[in-house]
């Protein structure tokens, strides 16, 4: 049960984190989605070429980070609206991904992992000591530090720093080199977790991940609560399910639909905050 | 002469996109290419078809066009076609089955109305609560759309279709047919229409230009006493009830049932096709049509050879990152 629920959770958790940061630099990173897939499909490849998870969670990361980095550094470069770059990654991902694994694995569908012998529980525990680590570091890092606050300066004002001669572009490409980083750490635990890559593993993970942003109020404990949020969602999905035995297709939108919800609240309770 | 240039250039560069594409995925990419660029044109049922992709394609644009113009990003077109369709469906069947005329009529604004309906729903939220439409719209589109699917295949299914369908509309409600043997019907005239009354509208009238105003610029417009609250709904509104109708037409025009799934990828089509026709409404007509060739090409290319689906979603794609970047100039000094 603990471990299902870490097995749904914790992509999502990861791959917050990161749009996360890139949401206190100023501008969200709305190719979470994307980059999630993208980092799923690096890991297949690894795992099948040089049979080693290790290497293969680590390139994912890596590749991926660089690829969102990337992104951003040519938005920037160029003066385009990083929100419709990043929606054009999300729509370019997943057919490159096709594209590639039609012409180098002759499929376009599920790609199966053969050799993996590392069990499951190893692998959410792993992960659970990775994203415990990264979060506390990070956020240790984004509250104490120099660089933590030259983050949260370009967030809160970047002209400011500019003036003093700081280059808030550059910080928000190294925020989205971190946030598709750990979208990478998202996608490798997605197609370890599932044991092979599927077409759209993400399925929506990335999105809820943005919401998990709003509906914990931009704060960082909050992006605790609001995975939280989604797993508990998730629990009573299922047991509605179970219980009264409705068909699995009605509960797909079921955590986009709660998300919905979580957030009116929230924005309500700020409303009343306010007033 | 800038403009001209400018379309010269995107031309050119969309030609090198979709030839290195072919060269990486087809062995023999010239052959490729060739029915990738004659194929749509080489009979009647392609090119009608073409025209019928880009009719509907001209409205999910042209409506994205006014959201984008009022700095509003809607995300959840997917959802305000494909439910907004359903709905139209629903009541089209309900009604007496020689309906005709008033039958259309009613099923396009019962399906603008729930397009326009579930867009405002964001709209309210980001004016009321500050939430992000771009984020509310699209949960709130995640939702609908596997409901959507449930209701098709369960409680509206045809029990007599192997599809997972609803029954068809009666024939009085088919829209009439313009080249035959295709899908086209007179949904292009309707396309086109609604293209140049929202252009008039965004550029000749007193409405469209607070709205572009606010898009620009929200502090002036508050300053310029303009409503914040009005052009952070309308836009959205407008946008839904396009989607909408562009539902409703489909139904209508040629698949006669809402089918699972049948919309798939026209709200984000939409979306591409916007940002081609920079947020022009009569703009969005040639982009459409390139998207629509890009479409039926693939299609045709992909019956000669080794070419397959998903590039036309690659180049789709490419031709979005490459028109953002503005990797000419041109574009960089109008807006």
């Amino acid at each position: 049960m603990i471990q299902s629920l870490m097995i749904y959770s914790l992509p999502i958790f990861l791959a917050a984190l990161g749009g996360y940061l890139t949401d206190k630099a100023g501008i969200l990173n709305i190719a979470i989605e994307g980059l999630i897939l993208c980092g799923a499909f690096i890991t297949f490849i690894f795992i099948y070429f040089l049979d080693s998870i290790f290497i293969a969670v680590i390139m994912a990361a890596v590749l991926t980070g660089l690829l969102s980095a990337g992104f951003a550094g040519l938005t920037m470069r160029f003066k385009g609206n990083i929100f419709i770059t990043g929606l054009a990654m999300n729509l370019l991902i997943p057919g490159v991904i096709t594209l590639i694994s039609k012409r180098v694995f002759l499929t376009g569908g599920v790609l199966q992992i053969t050799s993996t012998i590392v069990t499951t529980e190893t692998l959410v525990l792993g992960f659970l000591f990775l994203s415990c680590m990264i979060y506390l570091i990070s956020i240790y890092l984004l509250k104490n530090t120099q660089a933590g606050l030259l983050v949260r300066a370009t967030g809160l004002n970047r002209r400011a720093l500019e003036v003093r001669g700081g280059n808030p572009s550059r910080v928000q490409v190294l925020t989205f080199l971190f946030s598709g980083f750990m979208c990478g750490l998202s996608g490798a635990m997605l197609t370890l977790t599932v044991h092979a890559y599927v077409p759209n593993i993400s399925s929506g993970k990335g999105w809820l991940a943005l919401a998990a942003i709003y509906l914990g109020n931009q704060k960082a404990t909050g992006l605790i609560y609001a995975v939280l949020f989604f797993a508990i969602a998730e629990v009573l999905a299922n047991l509605a399910q179970g219980t009264f035995d409705l068909p699995s297709s009605l509960f797909v939108g079921f955590p986009y639909l709660v998300t919905f919800i979580g957030l009116i609240i929230r924005g309500m309770i700020d409303r009343t905050r306010r007033s | 002469m800038s403009r001209l240039l400018h379309s010269l250039y995107l031309i050119v560069l969309f030609i090198v996109i979709i030839f290195t594409i072919l060269l990486l995925i087809s062995p023999e990419p010239v052959m490729a290419f060739e029915d990738f660029v004659t194929g749509p044109f080489s009979n009647i049922y392609n090119t009608g078809n073409l025209f019928a992709i880009a009719a509907i394609l001209i409205i999910c644009g042209t409506g994205v066009s006014i959201s984008f113009q009022a700095g509003l990003f809607n995300l959840g077109g997917e959802a305000q076609i494909y439910s907004s369709a359903l709905v139209g469906t629903l009541v089209g069947l309900a009604l007496p089955e020689g309906s005709g005329f008033f039958g259309i009529l009613v099923v396009i604004i019962i399906s603008m109305i729930t397009g326009a309906a579930i867009a405002t729903i964001s709209g309210f939220l980001r004016y009321r609560y500050h939430i992000h439409e771009l984020i509310s719209s699209f949960l709130l589109s995640g939702g609908l759309l596997s409901l959507t699917d449930f209701l098709i295949s369960n409680t509206f299914r045809d029990s007599k279709s192997f599809l997972q369908t609803t029954s068809k509309l009666p024939e009085s409600f088919y829209l009439p047919s313009i080249l035959p043997p295709s899908n086209l019907t007179i949904t292009i005239l309707i396309a086109c229409t609604v293209a140049c009354i929202l252009w008039f509208w965004l550029y000749k009238m007193a409405g469209g230009y607070e709205m572009r105003v606010f898009g620009l610029n929200k502090d002036f417009a508050e300053f310029g006493n303009i409503s914040s609250r009005r052009y952070t709904i309308l836009p959205l509104m407008i946008n839904g009830a396009c989607f909408g109708l562009a539902g409703a037409l489909m139904i209508l025009s040629t698949q006669h049932a809402a089918i699972v799934g049948f919309s798939a990828g026209y709200g984000w089509n939409g979306i591409v096709i916007a940002l081609i026709a920079a947020n022009n409404p009569i703009m969005t007509i040639p982009a459409a049509f390139l998207l629509a060739w890009v479409e039926t090409g693939t299609r045709t290319a992909m019956a000669g050879s080794s070419v397959s689906l998903e590039m036309s979603e690659v180049i789709r794609g490419m031709i979005l990152l490459m028109i953002t970047l503005r990797f000419f100039k041109n574009r960089r000094s109008r807006s």
